[in-house]
């Protein structure tokens, strides 16, 4: 049971003055009790000398003149008159006088025995005082009712009690009042300590008061301040740690020493959402940590891995994955923390630049080679032109048809040179802004009657008339034209369909070409930016090639994605066209 | 062992346990608000204890009983059913009183007279009746504890008031559970009387049959004489006449539905749904005690159909429960006066303690002090006021005694106008008010002189005239303020 500090005071007091008041009244009773009893045994011995004293006067008053008998009976009849009804005389156990009919018999034998002195004997409900008066051999005996006199005892012993809860209650109420005001400054403490514990570290408590108590509230009013500026440090240092967690571009993730997770950061929770439906080698994103963190603490080294992870549908994502080990004490190992980032971008990038320098050094030797062949190839073409024209009488039909595909494929190995110096040769491009719509429906134009011959459903969508972009108009005409034209070249005879999606956001705009032609193999796709690499019976190889150099150009981006017998999907971002760029 | 010693000891283990209750919530109060009105956030429980010990005063426990033992079941047209109605007007004030904000009357009526003379008069008011209504509440405990105990009165008294201060200091908070308690000992008097007078009973019948059969003088040389068949009777065979019952509502319906020490159990509720609640549990309670205490007036006159000359219809019960029930039974019965006057003096005390502290002493002066200061003030004017109570109850004039018994009406006369009028007539001016205050209790003193000398057992009670003065002139001058107001 919960005993407040105020009944601890009070009670001890309060028990110490009910056990001094109970007793006081317990030995005023028994004292004034056997006061009143020996001052009425005093009262009877004197009743009895002074009958006594009456009958020896009488006795020696009379002489021998009277017979002794007569004397008693004389005697008798006076102590009646005197003393009525608490007088009881006995002669030899008989009674001569009174009325002894409440006294039980044993009472009667014990006030009959010969004793000098007064003998006090209590009986029933009555006091007695007997004495042997061997000169009479008679026994007096005197009595007085107990239950009158006890009443008056206790008539008069009420106002004790009486007094005794007056002054109990005043002592209560005494004590109750004291406690209360000793305790009320420990009362206002212990509400204030409430509030503090409650998280309100603003307030301060007000005692007025020089003793010890107000010296406790007044260091508490200091612990106080200097707990108020410790929390307002340490809440600086949580934030900005926090701040550091939630901003910084690196998932961070916190173990226990069982390898529990214990927090993470906003940064963790959306590579972990991102990569939901992603695997690594089987496995997914969570389990792949926890494989790195049980390899850290099994090895007790910090560890380094890029993982791979890939979709379903062909996605990829490259997670740069380190751990290391927290130390709580000098060598204990508190815990692991696992930081980890997404650098598929930077992979991308990465791939973007190897791309280029192969398709750079390519194009330089391409040029070089196809410079050198120009010129003999030129001799060549003339001399066979003019062997033909000497020779034409003598060539009958089948070597005059030798004649003109020799000149054919040298045209042919010509216009190879001249894509390779149209493709070695830098483009320089002149970005305008260019009002996509009236761009995409002039190109349309362009390539209306092959899509109605071929039968291709074609559509755009999400195009606005006032969308802009930022590029050269006649490269951007080159790029798009040359996509839709593969497009349509993959597309299947029948059911064709060609959609162009426009995506805009703040800064770019994209457009997504997308077919359900032949599509790539997965081989190929790696490899369709190459120059010569063609999958055509026809083409030299260098349409992309160029259509990549042009998008490098102009500050573009081309990603594809296809899969084989089910369609492509061309991603052409520039850069969005606006009145900033305008001005 | 003697009578008084068996008395002694019932009353020395309910003095443990009333000191007991009402040391726990000494150390509550911290506030002046939560002294006087428990800080405005009491629960159901504690106010129904304080709000039913409050109501059943020494007047309830003692008079109720003598009075329809000599009079008969018209006592109850007289009193309880007029009070049960006044709790009706209690729970029609509830909702606008608490939404005044105010904290006793006289500060409702600052608030909604602007007037901080009619505040202060009111306040003074109020302390002035309390004061002697503690008087007659010391008075009659001080009697029946000097008769049970067999001690001088003066100490009697002086053993009621030092309870009295006991309970009143710890505040209302702390007096709500010795009130609890003391309802108890009251409840329990009540359900042994009945049980007693029941048991004696043999059937309702002939319950009705041998209260139809008495006859003659209740108490020796007592002016009232009962006619046969008329003790069950509404107006008891003719000594009560209609317009007397009628008037005993506007002294006692209207007097406890003014009366400040159930307003202030109004205020100090949580909210208004539980103040609503206190009146509505409160007088269902209140109805089952008072069938306990019919039951014990008619078969206490039934079983002993006169006795023998006693001061004041105030001391039937305990002349008959003497000598009717055994010594603890009259024991227990004792505790249960005890309960409901010093449950009653308590409260009275607090309420003239609020009075001067909110409406006198807050009003003139203007030095702000912290709570500690203004809860040591309260303490000591509890003091005072129950000391002067004390010292007018050891020889309390004649004058004084008659005035109690009119504070209801004088409560009716002077309060109810200006408080319900202005609760629910948007009209009601500052000069209404005062005005019908004024003119409510001249009628009253003067009825009462006219009516002195009547020699009708049941007069027309001074309050009566008193009240439909009172709201005749509060109409008629809050109108003319009005009309006046207008034309400017």
């Amino acid at each position: 049971m919960k005993i407040s500090i105020e009944n601890k005071i009070s009670i001890p007091f309060l028990t110490l003055f009910i056990v001094s008041l109970t007793i006081v009244l317990w030995s005023s009773f028994q004292f004034d009790y056997n006061y009143v009893m020996s001052s009425q045994y005093r009262q009877m011995d004197e009743k009895l000398k002074e009958v006594e004293m009456n009958l020896n006067l009488r006795r020696q008053g009379t002489g021998q003149l009277e017979s002794p008998d007569y004397l008693k009976e004389q005697m008798i009849r006076d102590l009646q008159c005197i003393y009525p009804g608490d007088l009881l005389i006995y002669e030899k156990g008989v009674l001569l006088m009174g009325d002894d009919s409440f006294l039980k018999r044993d009472d009667i034998e014990k006030l009959n025995t010969p004793f000098n002195n007064y003998d006090h004997l209590t009986a029933s409900s009555y006091l007695l005082v007997s004495k042997y008066l061997e000169t009479m051999d008679w026994s007096l005996v005197v009595l007085v009712d107990k239950r009158e006199l006890m009443s008056y005892f206790y008539e008069s012993y009420k106002y004790n009690i009486l007094i005794g809860i007056i002054f109990l209650t005043l002592a209560l109420q005494f004590t109750i009042m004291v406690s209360a005001n000793i305790t009320k400054p420990l009362r206002v403490l212990s509400k204030f300590c409430d509030q503090i514990s409650g998280g309100d570290y603003n307030r301060r408590i007000e005692l007025k008061r020089k003793d010890e108590i107000g010296k406790l509230a007044e260091a508490l009013n200091q612990m106080l301040e200097q707990l108020d500026a410790s929390m307002t440090e340490l809440i600086y240092v949580k934030n900005y740690n926090q701040d550091i967690l939630n901003n910084i571009e690196n998932g961070i993730i916190t173990y226990d020493a069982h390898e529990e997770q214990i927090s993470k950061n906003p940064f963790a929770a959306m590579i972990e959402t991102q990569l939901e439906n992603y695997n690594f080698e089987g496995h997914s994103f969570e389990k792949s940590l926890k494989a790195i963190i049980q390899r850290t603490k099994e090895q007790n080294l910090s560890q380094y891995q890029l993982y791979r992870f890939t979709h379903e549908d062909g996605d990829v994502k490259f997670i740069d994955v380190n751990t290391s080990i927290m130390r709580s004490g000098e060598q204990a190992i508190g815990g692991y923390i696992c930081s980890f980032k997404d650098i598929s971008e930077q992979k991308k990038v990465e791939s973007r630049i190897q791309r280029l320098e192969r398709l750079a050094s390519t194009g330089r030797l391409a040029a070089g080679v196809a410079h050198e062949i120009r010129n003999p190839l030129a001799g060549m073409r003339a001399s066979i032109q003019v062997l033909n024209k000497r020779l034409k009488s003598d060539l009958t039909g089948k070597n005059e048809m030798m004649f003109l595909r020799l000149i054919q494929e040298i045209d042919r190995i010509n216009k190879l040179i001249f894509d390779l110096l149209e493709y070695a040769k830098r483009y320089k491009a002149e970005p305008k802004c260019l009002n996509l719509y009236s761009k995409l429906n002039e190109l349309l134009d362009l390539i209306e009657s092959e899509l109605q011959s071929r039968h291709i459903q074609f559509s755009m969508e999400n195009l606005k008339t006032d969308t802009m972009i930022f590029v050269d108009s006649v490269q951007f005409s080159q790029i798009v034209l040359n996509i839709l034209k593969n497009a349509i070249e993959a597309s299947p005879s029948e059911n064709g369909k060609i959609v162009i999606e426009i995506t805009e956001s703040e800064f770019s705009v994209i457009l997504k070409i997308t077919d359900n032609g032949s599509g790539i193999s997965e081989e190929a796709l790696d490899k369709i930016f190459d120059p010569f690499f063609t999958t055509k019976s026809e083409g030299t190889g260098l349409g992309l090639s160029i259509v990549h150099e042009l998008i490098v150009e102009n500050e573009g981006e081309i990603d594809v994605k296809s899969n084989e017998h089910e369609g492509t999907e061309v991603m052409l971002k520039f850069k969005k066209g606006s009145e900033l760029i305008y001005g | 062992m003697p009578r008084s010693y068996v008395f002694l000891g019932f009353f020395f283990f309910y003095s443990i346990a009333l000191l007991y209750f009402g040391k726990t919530g000494y150390s509550e109060s911290e506030t002046i608000d939560d002294f006087f009105i428990g800080g405005r956030k009491m629960g159901l429980f504690a106010l129904v204890s304080t709000f039913v010990a409050t109501w059943f005063s020494a007047a309830s426990m003692q008079g109720l009983p003598g009075s329809i033992y000599v009079y008969g079941f018209t006592i109850v047209l007289y009193s309880i059913i007029p009070w049960i109605i006044g709790a009706g007007f209690l729970y029609l004030l509830t909702p606008k009183l608490r939404a005044s904000g105010a904290v006793s009357i006289p500060d409702y009526f600052n608030k909604r007279y602007q007037s901080k003379v009619l505040q202060v008069s009111t306040g003074l008011l109020i302390i002035f009746n309390f004061v002697l209504y503690i008087v007659i509440q010391i008075r009659g405990f001080g009697i029946v504890i000097s008769e049970f105990l067999e001690i001088p009165y003066t100490l009697a008294i002086v053993i009621v008031y030092i309870f009295i201060l006991y309970t009143t200091f710890g505040g209302l908070l702390s007096l709500a559970k010795s009130d609890g308690f003391n309802f108890i000992v009251i409840c329990i008097g009540i359900f042994l009387g009945t049980w007693i007078i029941i048991f004696r009973m043999d059937s309702l019948s002939a319950f009705i049959n041998q209260a139809n059969e008495v006859e003659g003088h209740a108490i020796e040389g007592f002016l009232y004489y009962t006619p046969k068949a008329s003790l069950l009777k509404p107006l008891a065979g003719g000594a009560m006449t209609l317009i007397s019952l009628v008037s005993a509502f506007f002294a006692w319906g209207l007097g406890l539905a003014t009366n400040p020490q159930y307003t202030v159990r109004i205020i100090a509720a949580k909210d208004t749904k539980t103040a609503l609640e206190m009146i509505k549990r409160s007088v269902v309670i209140l109805c089952f005690t008072y069938i306990g205490i019919i039951i014990i007036g008619l078969g206490m006159r039934v079983i002993m159909p006169s006795i023998k000359s006693v001061d004041s219809i105030d001391s039937v019960l305990t002349v008959v429960i003497s000598s009717m029930f055994s010594t603890p039974i009259s024991g227990i019965v004792m505790l249960a006066i005890m309960a409901a006057a010093i449950s009653t003096a308590n409260s009275q005390l607090l309420v003239a303690a609020s009075s001067f502290i909110y409406d006198v002493f807050g009003i003139v002066s203007k030095k702000q002090r912290s709570s500690d200061v203004l809860l040591m003030i309260s303490r000591m004017v509890v003091l005072i006021v129950g000391s002067l109570s004390l010292i007018l109850a050891i020889s309390p004039p004649e004058s004084l005694l008659i005035y109690g018994g009119y504070i209801w009406g004088v409560f009716s006369v002077t309060l109810l106008m200006p408080l319900y009028g202005g609760l629910f007539w948007r009209d009601a001016t500052t000069k209404g008010a005062i005005w019908s205050m004024i003119s409510g209790m001249t009628t009253m003193i003067l009825f009462y002189v006219i009516t002195y000398n009547s020699e009708r057992i049941f007069k027309i009670h001074p309050s009566m005239p008193g009240v439909i003065v009172s709201a005749l002139v509060f109409y008629l001058v809050s109108l003319q303020g009005r009309v006046k107001a207008n034309e400017n």
